[in-house]
């Protein structure tokens, strides 16, 4: 899947009303200017890529107990590089955003004036969302 | 080290299949989906595109481009291996977060596998008389209803 920049600018941070957590709701582009020109430059061949398998399971679950909001380091012996590779380092709890909010972002959700949102017909459930820090290696294999 | 962002149900079945996303071309390095939109100027393509696959039900992960984001080394950008073995090493990362969850990841590793095999590049051809990155934009609540067919 070929990927956009998406480069609008983000509006103030809100406050979910279902969670009381600062749901920081982005605003579709207004008063900003987009960068769109520049990056759309940079965008010629860009790569991007979307994988799935399955579909949800329909099976309902209780609640997710206490997800971690920082998460300490998740270290493992180095036994090689090979191993290292896929390490959960961290995880952070950014933001934790309810189906309400959620679904409301998302019927705004538009990269460009005038463009169909993204529509929130889809929303079940709210989002749990992590900035994750993991171990990888570069083109060169390290 | 590298980072990403990873979205899952907040409330939800104990068993997801995944989305992997790779996002765009950005013009700073903070601006990648691991920001999740919140500071200014971060773009929200990784934030609506997380919150679309995972309140629908699936574990949703987005690596930021190698070097990009709170990463370490040198920015890798457009370098297909390094994305694709990025791609891979946040689900393997991402399998270890769920799992402290007690949600357990569907085809997770046939999805790494497949990124390896096959890179995560795809082509897109442009519709309507709109930008490419608006186009690619559209069509997820496309492949999220093909996604969720495919069951």
């Amino acid at each position: 899947m070929h990927v956009s920049t998406g480069h609008v600018s983000t509006g103030h941070e809100s406050t979910d009303p279902e969670t009381g957590s600062a749901a920081g709701a982005p605003t579709p582009p207004s008063g900003k200017p987009w960068r769109t020109a520049l990056a759309g430059l940079l965008l010629l061949g860009t790569a991007g890529g979307m994988m799935a398998y399955g579909a949800p399971s329909r099976a309902a679950v209780p609640p997710h107990s206490q997800p971690a909001h920082s998460q300490p380091a998740h270290s493992q012996p180095a036994h090689s590089q090979a191993a290292q590779e896929g390490t959960l380092v961290s995880a952070t709890l950014l933001r934790q955003v309810s189906a309400k909010s959620v679904r409301a972002e998302l019927a705004g959700a538009r990269l460009a004036p005038g463009a169909p949102a993204l529509g929130g017909g889809e929303v079940r459930y709210g989002v749990d969302a992590y900035r994750v820090a993991y171990r990888t290696v570069d083109a060169n294999g390290r | 080290m590298a980072t990403g962002l990873v979205a899952l149900p907040a409330v939800g079945p104990a068993s997801l299949p995944v989305v992997t996303y790779d996002h765009g071309t950005t013009a700073t390095s903070a601006d990648v989906p691991s920001s999740f939109g919140l500071g200014p100027d971060h773009a929200v393509e990784g934030r609506w595109s997380a919150e679309l696959f995972a309140s629908a039900g699936f574990a949703v992960t987005e690596p930021d481009y190698v070097g990009m984001g709170e990463g370490t080394g040198p920015i890798e950008y457009l370098v297909a291996k390094s994305e694709a073995s990025a791609s891979a090493d946040l689900l393997t990362a991402a399998r270890t977060l769920a799992a402290e969850r007690a949600v357990t990841q569907v085809n997770a590793l046939q999805c790494a596998q497949a990124i390896r095999a096959h890179g995560g590049d795809v082509q897109v051809i442009q519709v309507g008389d709109v930008s490419h990155e608006v186009s690619d934009f559209l069509a997820l609540p496309q492949i999220l209803r093909w996604f969720g067919q495919l069951s």
